[in-house]
């Protein structure tokens, strides 16, 4: 495939990095895991095969290769030849086809699935482009992604039951993790009961989260190890939850844990999207996750 | 000791409330045992603790039982540990921008201030910021200098710095507040390293003093 025009941020991800956090690597990564996974299943790819995860969509390419690709996350209007084309459903493309993405109506970021997954160069095992580490590169206007020919029409296409609904409110189930039990009974009771706000400082690290700030909040702890989904409170008392980009270790006290899901669908959550936290203990969110990995791992 | 569940998947390990060498010291003992778990899918050691993941399908409770089991086994495996690095660095004044504020806050001179620098041996005590970045100490407290109020936008790659207690090099270019006291040629974090980073949680590290032209003559940069 060819680009004939990008995106605010598109980039090749897949699971990220592991095994490299002893060093400083942070984990990277497909944002939003269940269209990324979801756009594996549509294709019959293997388990977190990569994929191009387009941010605010407005991309077009050009194909150079006869396959099967899929779209899924974000709703955008989605055009082969000029024609539109459903989501969450995998179709056949030819050579000299030319694929237009309108801008994301909700949620974020498009995930451009292809059968087999596009052929780039592993870093540190991983495909996924790590922008804080220079690893990898964002996609730009004339840039090539190889990818391998596929003869067999794959058209499997996503229950509608299934398919995500970008609310304007999303509740973030969180389990108490690290120094949750640091923080004053009436700072907890403000985090479980304000409403706060997507902030426009979010990126692939983290998304800040505006509103009613926690008051009393330790300035810093000994630096630790920071897990996918922490709470982050900086002393200005407002949430930050850390996501794939997030550092490996940081200095500031952490309230918990947000469940994997809920981090997918934050990271599609617009700015000034409202958003409400409660708790749920390990043992359901552990099962949850399970629940969740078991349908695409075969 | 305290083993906590931070996320579905991974776990804490606190092995002390303060930071101390001898925190640091187990750390760096366990980090090595914990190397050869097979459980285990990724290890952050840090001043106190180590974060551990594991498989998101393993149990929280059967991990937990794995590593204490782990942790009850006597350290003789602990022997293998630790690696001695020494590293040249050129505390010269065109690359070491902070070393007469330094010298004054500290009320030394210049020569006093690099002595005391690189007659202390180092433990790296975790590595983070940036891939490659060790965070060392203790700095002699004669030394201590708090970070810059007004962070510098870029630090070129492989300067030296303090701040307070810690001592640290910067793999690349970057913004940072630590007090730069010189330079060094020792590329820190490449693909073409063993490991790919330089250092390793629990090295001890020491700094030796050189001069321009055998900095020039390897490599490094003015």
């Amino acid at each position: 495939m060819r680009v004939l025009k990008t995106s605010l941020l598109s980039s090749v991800q897949d699971m990220g990095r592991s095994g490299y956090a002893h060093i400083g690597l942070c984990q990277s990564g497909a944002m939003d895991e269940f269209s990324f996974h979801y756009a594996n299943l549509l294709l019959g790819n293997a388990f977190g095969t990569n994929t191009l995860e387009i941010y605010l969509g407005g991309i077009e390419l050009e194909i150079l290769t006869d396959t099967n690709i899929v779209l899924t996350g974000a709703d955008a209007d989605v055009r082969l030849n000029g024609s539109l084309m459903p989501l969450w459903k995998s179709f056949y493309v030819k050579s000299g086809d030319k694929l237009s993405l309108g801008f994301a109506k909700k949620g974020n970021i498009i995930y451009l699935g292809v059968k087999g997954g596009f052929e780039s160069k592993k870093l540190f095992d991983s495909f996924s482009y790590s922008q804080k580490e220079g690893l990898g590169s964002a996609l730009k206007v004339g840039d090539k992604l190889e990818v391998f020919a596929s003869v067999y029409k794959e058209k499997r296409k996503l229950k509608d039951e299934f398919l995500p609904k970008f609310d304007d409110e999303l509740s973030l189930r969180l389990s108490p993790s690290y120094q949750f039990d640091e923080f004053s009974k009436e700072d907890v009771k403000t985090l479980l009961s304000s409403t706060y706000t997507v902030s426009p400082q979010s990126n692939r690290m983290g998304f800040r989260l505006s509103g009613t700030p926690l008051k009393d909040v330790k300035k810093g702890i000994i630096s630790e190890g920071i897990c996918f989904g922490a709470v982050q409170v900086p002393s200005d008392g407002e949430p930050i939850v850390l996501l794939k980009e997030r550092q490996t270790i940081g200095g500031y006290p952490k309230v918990g844990t947000v469940l994997p899901l809920d981090c997918f669908s934050l990271a599609q959550a617009k700015v000034g999207t409202r958003v409400r936290f409660e708790m749920l203990g390990f043992q359901q969110a552990s099962s949850l996750m399970r629940e969740f990995y078991k349908d695409f791992i075969s | 000791m305290k083993i906590a569940q931070s996320s579905v998947n991974t776990c804490i390990i606190y092995l002390s409330d303060t930071i101390s060498l001898t925190a640091g010291k187990k750390v760096q003992e366990l980090y090595v045992k914990l190397k050869k778990a097979k459980f285990i899918k990724d290890l952050i050691p840090s001043y106190t603790s180590i974060l551990v993941e594991f498989d998101v399908m393993d149990e929280f409770e059967s991990v937990k039982s794995k590593l204490e089991k782990l942790l009850s086994e006597d350290g003789l495996e602990s022997k293998d540990g630790f690696r001695e690095l020494k590293v040249p660095v050129y505390y010269g004044e065109e690359v070491g921008l902070d070393l007469e504020d330094v010298a004054k806050h500290a009320k030394l001179s210049v020569e006093e201030v690099i002595k005391i620098h690189t007659s202390t041996s180092y433990l790296v005590y975790a590595i983070g910021f940036l891939p490659g970045f060790a965070y060392m100490g203790e700095v002699d407290e004669r030394i201590v200098t708090p970070r810059l109020s007004n962070p510098r936008a870029k630090i070129p790659r492989l300067s030296l710095g303090i701040a307070d207690a810690q001592t640290a090099i910067y793999p690349r270019q970057s913004p940072g507040g630590w007090r730069i006291l010189g330079k060094t040629y020792v590329e820190l974090f490449d693909l073409n390293l063993k490991g790919y980073s330089f250092f390793e949680v629990g090295d001890r590290v020491s700094f030796e003093s050189i001069s321009k032209e055998e900095f020039l003559e390897n490599g490094g940069e003015v």
